[in-house]
């Protein structure tokens, strides 16, 4: 059968008409690289790419482009038109936006990039904008275009140009924006003491203020305002004490951090009285040089709910918390169900040990806490009979062979951890 | 037994088995719906299909229609593999069987052919086959020139100089790839 010249341009009409759950298809099975050449064929691919573009709805910007895209970010030029390309094809449908860790790429050229995100990045729900160096009057529009919609913001470690670490009044004029915010990270911006206060939106959740200098009137003020707020992450220190029992009473999720071993004892004091005000709490996490015997009693005889404890970093050698006894309290509470003590390696091969004490224990996070030395031949040991998964990186050297010693410690814990599935060695 | 008719002036018609048959969706529904009916003696007309194609269609559901039914597969969960989630809005890994590679008018001068069987089967619903072909034409693609994709596509270049200047500018980031 020979296709006369007519019926050979209705089968490129044909193609043209290709439907769109082909093009869609087909462009599920592409990398980066070839949708862009798709683009550059004809307008109706370049129109079809955006079933491509569409399905990306969270970018993690310098992420993407280093490993998706491949892209050298040291070149500047390159980098500032690669990103102003991409958040051009991703930005009206991106509902989650990383711009965190420039680096170096802080001082190059990123001018069509900021323009981008102003112009197309309109639906955003969640931003991380951490670890930055920016322009004041460039974060203030950036607040006008995506604030109203905005539910989570990051905004760790944040500098401004000419003006040093974020400062309160900055962040009051943006979050005079955020009228839904639920989720807000300012961890480690040493200026914010919270004064901006009556800005703070009070539809807010969880509120991260490690590593800022948090006034404990402000704070109390703000949670005052906030009443549904569930997670509150704080530093203890000079300026921030512990809030009004009838404030913390809804809480479910509460982190202290604390460096200085000097806010030791009056921390244990100032818990003490609140401890029992956090008849909610599910989560609490307390940084290891915190943590006393005093503080693990008032826990364990207080927070009988609590279902996961965090105690995370090495704690400094003082001899206020003796560490089996510790231990053998926390089976006091019958719902701790995840328990995780990463890089506290006092604990490590301890908290293996005398895992049977804990008897809801599923889930148990010893991470850099526990090496392949401090456990030969003591595996047959670790009792826990409804423990699911262990994690212990950092166990072995990354050259050794991972999965299998994962696989071979699963199998030799299973007579004495029965629910146990997985092992995580990195 | 049904009976399958092309579009074709007069038509040419296909007898395959009823089971091989509903493979495709669009039959298989239009059967259940006119369940009563003899269809055994009644042709369907297919206005989108020409005789060749259906005959590479007839030939592929006779080869599977005794494959098992594709499994909707739950997302494994694989902590393990943390770094790949990057990868999460690609479609899933399809391999193409070997009889399928065999089978598929791969030729280049062919090609009009392989466009014309995904439409046919994208109109007459036979997943697995779609799956197959899309796959096919991506690799294809894959790692190609704007040119070469042009081409192989069958697309007519209507972008102004100006505009494919502009386009090609836009994405110089992504050239040395």
């Amino acid at each position: 059968m020979s296709a006369p010249e007519g019926e050979e341009s209705g089968e490129e009409a044909a193609m043209l008409q290709l439907p769109d759950e082909l093009a869609e298809k087909i462009l599920g099975y592409l990398q980066l690289p070839d949708v862009l050449v798709l683009e550059r064929t004809c307008r109706w691919w370049f129109d079809a790419a955006v079933l491509y573009w569409r399905k990306i709805t969270v970018l993690d910007l310098v992420t993407f482009l280093r490993q998706k895209a491949r892209l050298d970010i040291g070149n500047a030029f390159r980098f500032d038109a690669a990103a102003s390309g991409l958040i051009k094809r991703t930005g009206p449908y991106l509902k989650s936006l990383d711009i965190s860790r420039f680096g170096p790429l802080e001082y190059g050229l990123r001018i069509c990039l900021e323009e981008a995100i102003l112009n197309y990045c309109t639906k955003l729900e969640c931003l991380k904008i951490c670890n930055r160096l920016l322009d004041r009057q460039w974060l203030i529009k950036l607040f006008t275009v995506t604030g109203k919609q905005l539910r989570s913001l990051s905004m760790s470690h944040l500098y401004i140009k000419n003006e040093g670490s974020l400062q309160d009044e900055l962040l009051g004029v943006l979050l005079e924006n955020c009228s839904r915010l639920e989720t807000l990270i300012l961890s480690d911006n040493p200026k914010i003491s919270l004064s901006c206060h009556t800005s703070f939106p009070s539809s807010l959740r969880v509120i991260d203020v490690q590593g800022c200098i948090a006034n404990h009137r402000h704070l109390t003020e703000i949670c005052k305002r906030c009443d549904r707020l569930e997670s509150l992450r704080i530093t203890y220190g000079k300026s921030t004490m512990l809030l009004p029992a009838q404030l913390l009473n809804k809480l479910t999720d509460l982190r202290i951090d604390g460096n200085a071993a000097s806010v030791l004892m009056r921390m244990e004091d100032a818990f003490a009285a609140d401890i029992a005000a956090l008849t909610h709490l599910r989560s609490l996490t307390v940084s290891s040089n915190l943590v006393t015997d005093g503080l693990i009693e008032q826990v364990t005889t207080a927070l009988l709910g609590l279902e996961c404890l965090s105690v995370p970093g090495q704690r400094p050698p003082l001899d206020v918390l003796n560490i089996s006894t510790c231990i053998e309290k926390l089976g006091r509470l019958p719902k701790l169900k995840e328990v995780s003590m990463k890089g506290n390696s006092p604990f490590g091969q301890r908290m293996l040990l005398l895992a049977h004490h804990l008897r809801a224990l599923e889930h148990l996070d010893l991470s850099f806490a526990v090496k392949e030395r401090d456990m030969v031949g003591l595996w047959d040991l670790v009792k826990s009979p409804h423990l699911v998964t262990l994690a212990i990186r950092g166990f072995v050297p990354p050259t050794r062979p991972m999965n299998a010693i994962a696989t071979s410690l699963v199998a030799q814990l299973r007579p004495n951890c029965p629910c146990l599935i997985r092992v995580t060695l990195w | 037994m049904i009976q399958l008719c092309s579009n074709d002036d007069p038509p040419v018609s296909f007898t395959v088995p009823r089971k091989a048959v509903e493979l495709s969706k669009t039959i298989k529904t239009m059967l259940e719906d006119l369940e009563g009916f003899d269809m055994e003696q009644t042709p369907i007309p297919l206005p989108n299909v020409d005789a060749p194609t259906l005959e590479l269609i007839v030939k592929w559901v006779e080869q599977h229609q005794d494959d098992p039914p594709p499994v909707e597969k739950p997302r494994v969960e694989d902590d393990d593999s943390d770094d790949s989630d990057a990868d999460d809005d690609q479609e899933p890994e399809v391999v193409i069987p070997e009889w399928d590679k065999k089978f598929l008018p791969t030729d280049d001068e062919q090609k009009n052919q392989l466009f014309k069987l995904l439409n046919a089967a994208n109109y007459l619903e036979i997943k697995p086959l779609l799956d197959i072909g899309c796959k096919y034409v991506a690799d294809k693609i894959s790692g190609q020139t704007v040119e070469w994709v042009r081409d192989y596509l069958n697309m007519e270049n209507d972008y102004t100089p100006e505009e494919e200047a502009k386009l090609k500018e836009e994405i110089a980031w992504a050239e040395g790839l």
